[in-house]
């Protein structure tokens, strides 16, 4: 009787461990397939960052050369535009600084003050080197047109931009009519 | 010599059968596993989807963003397009593409001004110059559109001015639909 109920309480302890090998088995076998996949979305993760902060950088770029080309002053007016040629690079940077004494004359000329701030920008297209942003911006101009009064002047902007030594740069900037 | 009364201690674990210890090693592999594919579960389908920030303004992928300003230009135009003739049809058609709140809201302000249009036989037209996305989410995208609106009065010309629109469309089970225009 004693050989009986010790055989039956093995099988029984034998049932039990087989059904733990099962389940570790089957455990294990999730826990490879999870760490696969875990290990694709830590890449895929991190390769939608990059992608995600590169929009955060073109739009905050364009957004510094957006203000930096509507607030010029006469009487910084060189300040002005080195705040506009900080930002730029290639033609549009050459064609803004070679004609920058023009300009100044003008602006000093005709007492122009022109401030603004950019309302919203969003991205048109962007790849890892180039970028289009459109700017939004709301501001004023005052000149002796005007009586040195400020009214409202309000543009439509449209950016190019280029990736140079980890930096984005406006190489085009238009005024969207 | 004195005998000791207690009984013989038995060594830690020693006594343990091979069954017995087997069976320990099996349920602390059970618990380990379970624990890592639990971790794994987590970081899978628990971790909550990024928000639009400064610095990543755009947290939805490539495709879907493009669809959603794609709509939103199109929804704009065809919403802010209309006309004296059949003036409330093409209001009531224009509120299906925008979400319920918003479709109050542009029936409130369009009655506003249904009399004018009617009167001077006005009709309105945009169209869209440029698009762009300026925030995204899986579940909402933010647009800014330049848009000319060209408006047309019975006896005069057709005037144009350019426009500056912040648009919202959110997703629902037909698609994106505009929540609200913010024009400038």
């Amino acid at each position: 009787m004693d050989d009986a109920n010790a055989t039956a309480a093995a099988r029984q302890g034998s049932g039990v461990d087989l059904a733990l090998l099962a389940l570790v088995v089957v455990l294990l076998a999730a826990s490879v397939l999870g760490g696969v996949l875990a290990w694709q979305a830590r890449e895929d993760r991190a390769d939608a960052a990059v992608e995600q902060e590169r929009y955060g950088e073109v739009l905050a770029s364009a957004r510094a050369e957006a203000e930096a080309f509507i607030n010029i002053r006469y009487d910084d007016a060189q300040a002005s535009i080195d705040r506009v040629a900080e930002g730029a690079t290639g033609e549009f940077r050459e064609e803004y600084t070679s004609s920058s004494e023009r300009v100044i004359e003008v602006l000093v000329q005709n007492e122009s003050v022109m401030e603004g701030e950019v309302l919203y920008a969003g991205v048109v297209d962007v790849d890892q080197d180039s970028a289009t942003v459109i700017a939004a911006t709301s501001g004023t101009v005052a000149n002796k047109q005007t009586d040195n009064q400020p009214v409202g002047r309000s543009f439509r902007l449209q950016l190019e931009l280029v990736y140079e030594d980890g930096r984005w740069l406006t190489d085009d900037l238009q005024v969207v009519s | 010599m004195i005998d000791d009364p207690r009984p013989p201690r038995r060594p830690v674990g020693g006594s343990r059968t091979p069954v017995a210890r087997r069976r320990i090693v099996l349920v602390v592999a059970v618990l380990l596993l379970a624990g890592v594919a639990g971790i794994e579960g987590w970081y899978l389908y628990g971790t909550s989807d990024p928000v639009p920030s400064a610095e990543r303004p755009v947290v939805s992928g490539t495709v879907a963003h493009r669809s959603a300003v794609e709509s939103a230009a199109r929804s704009t135009s065809e919403i802010l397009s209309y006309g004296f003739e059949d003036f409330e049809a093409q209001i009531e058609d224009a509120t299906t593409k925008m979400t319920g709140p918003f479709a109050e809201e542009f029936r409130e302000t369009t009655a506003d001004v249904k009399g004018r249009f009617v009167e001077d036989r006005i009709t309105q037209e945009i169209r869209i110059v440029a698009s762009s996305v300026v925030t995204a989410s899986d579940e909402e995208v933010r647009a800014l559109l330049f848009l000319d609106q060209y408006v047309a009065k019975a006896g005069e010309g057709t005037s144009v001015t350019p426009y500056r629109a912040l648009v919202t469309v959110r997703r629902s089970d037909g698609g994106w639909l505009v929540s609200d225009i913010e024009t400038q």
